[in-house]
């Protein structure tokens, strides 16, 4: 997978010194088998699909997104917040439900094909019952990534949330997706704290903040889309906000779980209200209540009307009739224009941006986090060797120190005049990890132009890093800059010597 | 554009009117009784609340505060209320300064501005045409002017009875300055509508929102707006009806929709108006809210008095119970600390005594003891003088010797004794002082004395002199002995009495008889010289003794003085002090009486005005 080439052309990357030191901590702790056995686990992570954790507020769409985000309608959506359980939604060649207790136990939950009832079910279960199911699918979805649904924050019905959930997702996840509806003082405060705790601080995890219901931000009119792009872009630049997370977008949910699940009855129920004029359709959805107990048009029955309610929204509904009106005129032409709308494509993309193509240091965090935890839970003389290593590691590692600059620029801790800032979040890698893209070039830029162009940004930030003008924090952070460049530049010299 | 649905109700009557001054006056009494007592019992902040309080009674105006987190669609609430976009509401804009709508005959829009300066009269009003205020808000705060808020009128049938909108920013936004704002005027406000949308059920925040507001305002109604979205608004509604009854809130639950109510506006379609759920709303507001004025501020001027009057008596009652035992503890323990001491003392006494005494005895017997080795030392010495030298030759530098060595000693000895002084004075004040500041007594140094004056110098011996005839008749003696009998011896051979034999034995005799004469006189010049030195020693030593014990007795004396002045100051001290405690705890006893006499009337009379606030709620006029 992507985990193994990326080794191939970094053999002393950062993830394989800190599999290195996973090694040398499992030998460490072979005379303990639960030590050990956890160690390995952690071991296989770093070959398994990045682990991104879905998180937010209650009622925030989690459910719904991670619908879209695999394909299927797997995770139970529902009126009322009951979740209490972490739940793993993984690839899997056979559909599996896995239900692990308090105690370590994993039970296996018979079944033939997932439906959201039965995880509904064991979702409901408390927390000191079962602690964690795992759910394996074959949608194509989860190929690249396991999702983790954790439960809501501030919700009336589940207590003991915030922390707990905190400690869980930080040593359980790569990387976080954090929904909210609208943010709020909550909602900063949990991604404050996220990123105060000890290791996060040093290493901080990787946050993509989500509008997840963007379509029902203020009366979920026709125009929501743009209007939900205005907030989003107000709360990129709000300082708080920004220097949590690496990324702001909005996203419907529902119209991507649309998307995903659309079949042909639905297009044909769609289509039917499609030929109804204009006015009528006003009408008819002026409100759901109305839309499920209308009997026009006669064709569409009301147990389809609330299945189309339930899966679309009333927002999704009205768009695709709109869209299918404008000329979407198959089922195809329909799922791609509502798969666009939602911008669940846009959200991928940052998902790739922003968690794979950064996942060999995501992986490299998660697994000095369990060293970690293994070193502070079974302290035992002679590991002050392994503590020296992942300090040096945790210390020395140029990515998290990018991380941290990206976060400072962002929050406005450390500031550059507009032009040098935007350079040096590119070249940081916050518009994509690639190197063209740090460059600023296009994919297909010839060898000579990009180092040309690592040259250039090298001796430009080389000058700034030794400034006088500017006090300490401010060199310290252009010579964060400058180390990228030179890496951009040892870059180059590796692919020469290889071609 | 505008339209209202319901028929308009004509309110106040004249006799409603009436009614209604003289209610006001008897709460405003009430009111101002309690005021009283708060300002009594030094409660600023309840001061404070109750002249709140009073002024919102005077004042016909009610205020409703439409209150809940950002987004959920306060500003279009308000919108839909009045029918009329007062209020900026939309997916970008957030309210950021209150806006508040009242009624009057013509509409008009006034910014109100507050230059920050203590004075709270300093309001600048600048009014702006009512199409253009969303503008004119944005730009003054883009300007950094201080605005604090919107005021709106209206000539709308709603508003007529005194109902005044206010529209409040977000509860937990992202800034969080504009809650604060939020939270101090919902203590002013008649009631307050509670808006969180209908596509999610109550999050913890909000019911511990719902919670706090409602210890401040008794008036609570949950808005859920947006029921068009949504086809599960029935469920979220009953899910909230259970979460609120959970938290032990009584609130009215009212789903909205402003869009349907806008469409049910535009067509005047009386069923699309009760769909959208507003009707329950408005009638909820001008009956509940606005007819109900009398009894709604007399709910209100009850719930705060006999909130007021709890606090004030919750005080008084701890005060009560706090007070009788702490200070008889108090004194108690005082009293019991000081006897202590008292005995503490007297054991000091004792011990420092017995210190003493023990101490000086010890003195006594050593001092005498050290001389008396000192004086033998220097006895046996001047013996082996006396062996061999001869008192006669060498008096006048044994006599010298003699004094030199007797006065070291005496030196030696009384340095000794001073140290031991010293030690001995720091025992006893140890003893002493224990517990009190450690006072030396100034004990003079002892001077060693000189007796060798007192006592007569030693005799040499009275036989000093040999006086030569005395010689020359022990000579002639011992010679004419030696003549005789070696003269009769040589006369048996024939020489004459007179021969040379005799006369040489006579010389040799005569002479030894004088050696041997010599010798014993030295002999005995030696001992009456020891005996004569023994006796002088002797003397110096009895001197030195008495001298020795008079330095003691003083000391002893002095010691004693010093610490039996100390020790009684510090008895002294120690009755002064319990005298001071049972004279405080009998006065207290009657300051305490005193004063609880006066909280038990406070109670009563705060428990009679609680029962009338309280008849105020149960719906009975206490105007007496």
């Amino acid at each position: 997978m992507t985990a193994s080439t990326s080794t191939a052309e970094a053999p002393a990357g950062l993830l394989q010194q800190a599999r290195a030191l996973l090694i040398r901590t499992m030998t460490f702790y072979r005379d303990d088998p639960r030590t050990a056995s956890w160690l390995r686990e952690r071991l296989e992570r770093i070959e398994a699909p990045l682990r991104i954790a879905v998180t937010g507020r209650v009622k925030s769409g989690k459910s719904t997104l991670i619908n879209a985000l695999v394909g299927a309608e797997l995770a139970p959506t529902d009126a009322e917040e009951r979740t209490q359980v972490n739940t793993v939604y993984q690839y899997g060649p056979e559909p599996r439900i896995t239900a692990y207790t308090p105690h370590g136990a994993a039970q296996n939950v018979p079944v033939t094909t997932l439906d959201p009832g039965t995880i509904r079910d064991l979702q409901r279960w408390r927390p000191d019952e079962i602690s964690r199911l795992v759910i394996d699918s074959p949608s194509p979805g989860l190929q690249a990534i396991t999702l983790i649904e954790t439960p809501g924050v501030s919700s009336s019905a589940v207590k003991e949330t915030g922390r707990s959930a905190l400690a869980q997702i930080l040593s359980e996840a790569d990387a976080m997706l954090y929904l909210t509806r609208h943010p709020h003082q909550t909602d900063i405060q949990f991604l404050q704290s996220a990123h105060e705790l000890e290791v996060a601080r040093r290493a901080p995890i990787n946050t993509i903040l989500a509008f997840s219901r963007a379509d029902e931000v203020g009366s979920g009119g026709s125009d929501a889309m743009p209007s939900a792009d205005r907030v989003a872009e107000l709360y990129r630049n709000e300082p708080r906000v920004r220097s949590f997370a690496q990324y702001v977008l909005p996203v419907i949910g529902l119209l991507g779980q649309a998307a995903a699940t659309l079949d042909a009855d639905d297009f044909d129920a769609l289509a039917a209200l499609a030929r109804l004029s204009s006015a009528e359709f006003e009408n008819l959805l002026l409100s759901a209540d109305r839309f499920v107990n209308s009997t026009t048009p006669e064709t569409v029955s009301t147990t389809t009307r609330q299945d189309l309610l339930q899966r679309f929204g009333r927002f999704g509904v009205e768009h695709a009739v709109t869209l299918i009106t404008r000329g979407a005129g198959d089922l195809k032409k329909l799922r791609s224009a509502l798969l666009a709308d939602s911008r669940l494509n846009d959200l991928q993309e940052s998902l790739h941006q922003q968690f794979v193509e950064r996942q060999e240091a995501l992986r490299a965090r998660s697994v000095l986090m369990a060293v970690e935890m293994v070193l502070r839970a079974n302290p035992r003389s002679g590991g002050r060797q392994l503590r020296g290593e992942f300090e040096r590691l945790l210390a020395n590692a140029h990515e998290w120190d990018e991380l941290r600059l990206l976060s400072a620029l962002r929050s406005g801790q450390v500031r550059l005049p507009p032009h040098e800032r935007e350079a040096a979040e590119r070249l940081l890698g916050a518009f994509g990890n690639q190197r063209h893209i740090r460059l600023g070039r296009r994919p297909d830029a010839p060898e000579s132009e990009l180092s040309n162009r690592a040259s250039d940004a090298l001796l430009q930030w080389r000058t700034l890093a030794m400034d006088p003008m500017r006090d300490h924090v401010h060199r310290e952070a252009a010579r964060t800059v400058l180390r990228s460049c030179e890496r951009l530049i040892a870059d180059t010299s590796v692919r020469d010597t290889a071609g | 554009m505008h339209c209202e649905l319901s028929p308009i109700r004509v309110f106040p009557r004249e006799r409603d009117r009436h009614n209604r001054t003289v209610i006001e006056t008897a709460l405003v009494e009430l009111i101002d009784r309690t005021t009283a007592e708060c300002v009594g019992q030094q409660r600023p902040d309840l001061h404070h609340r109750m002249r709140q309080i009073r002024n919102r009674v005077l004042d016909p105006a009610q205020l409703v505060l439409v209150v809940g987190e950002p987004k959920q669609g306060k500003s279009e609430l308000v919108n839909s209320v009045v029918n009329a976009a007062v209020c900026s509401a939309g997916e970008e804009t957030t309210t950021a300064v209150p806006t508040i709508v009242r009624y009057s005959e013509e509409p008009s829009a006034q910014l109100v501005q507050q230059e920050p300066s203590p004075d709270p009269a300093a309001l600048d009003r600048l009014p702006v045409p009512i199409e253009r205020v969303h503008n004119e808000l944005d730009q003054a705060v883009s300007h950094g002017r201080p605005v604090t808020r919107t005021e709106i009128s209206l000539p709308r049938a709603i508003l007529k009875n005194g109902l005044v909108l206010m529209d409040t920013p977000g509860v937990g936004s992202v800034s969080a300055s504009l809650t604060a704002t939020t939270q101090a005027v919902v203590a002013e406000a008649d009631a307050l509508l509670m808006v969180s949308d209908a596509t999610q059920e109550l999050t913890t925040n909000e019911i511990s929102f719902l919670r706090q507001a409602t210890a401040l305002c008794p008036n609570v109604a949950l808005v859920q707006p947006k029921t068009d979205i949504v086809p599960q608004w029935r469920q979220v509604v009953e899910l909230n009806r259970k979460h609120l009854s959970n938290a032990g809130i009584s609130a009215k639950i009212f789903p909205v929709s402003a869009k349907i109510r806008v469409r049910a506006t535009s067509a005047k379609d009386p069923d699309l108006n009760t769909e959208s759920g507003f009707p329950p709303l408005l009638d909820y507001l001008r009956n509940e809210l606005a007819g109900k004025h009398e009894e709604f501020t007399r709910k209100l001027v009850s719930h705060n008095i006999t909130d007021v009057v709890d606090q004030l008596m919750t005080a008084l009652r701890e005060e009560l119970s706090n007070q009788n035992p702490r200070t008889a503890t108090e004194t108690l323990l005082e009293l019991e600390s000081a006897q202590r001491r008292a005995e503490d003392l007297k054991r000091a006494v004792g011990r420092w005594q017995k210190t003493l005494s023990e101490g000086i005895q010890e003195l006594y017997s050593d001092i005498e003891h050290d001389f008396r080795e000192r004086s033998w030392t220097i006895q046996h010495q001047v013996g082996e003088i006396f062996d061999e030298a001869d008192p006669n030759t060498t008096w006048e530098e044994f006599a010298e010797w003699l004094s030199t060595s007797l006065s070291e000693s005496i030196a030696d000895t009384f340095g000794w004794l001073d140290e031991r002084r010293e030690r001995l004075t720091e025992q006893v004040c140890d003893e002493l002082l224990r517990e009190h500041i450690r006072t030396l007594p100034n004990v003079e140094r002892i001077q060693a004395p000189d007796p060798l004056d007192r006592v007569p110098e030693p005799t040499p011996p009275k036989n000093a002199n040999y006086p030569r005839k005395d010689q020359i008749l022990t000579g002639l003696r011992g010679s004419y002995a030696g003549v005789l009998m070696f003269g009769l011896i040589t006369s048996m051979a024939g020489l004459p009495l007179m021969n040379v034999v005799s006369i040489s034995a006579g010389l040799l005799l005569g002479t030894k008889s004088l050696n041997e004469e010599k010798d014993s006189r030295l002999k005995r010049r030696q001992a009456e010289a020891r005996a004569a030195v023994h006796r002088y020693v002797d003397h110096v030593t009895f001197q030195v003794n008495k001298e020795g014990r008079d330095t003691i007795r003083n000391l002893h004396q002095q010691l004693y003085d010093h610490c039996n002045r100390v020790t009684e100051q510090a008895q002294a001290q120690v009755s002064r002090t319990i005298q001071d405690i049972k004279r405080e705890a009998e006065r207290s006893a009657v300051d305490r009486d005193e004063r609880a006499r006066e909280i038990k009337r406070k109670l009563e009379e705060l428990t009679v005005l609680r029962k009338r606030a309280a008849m105020l709620a149960s719906n009975r006029i206490a105007a007496a």
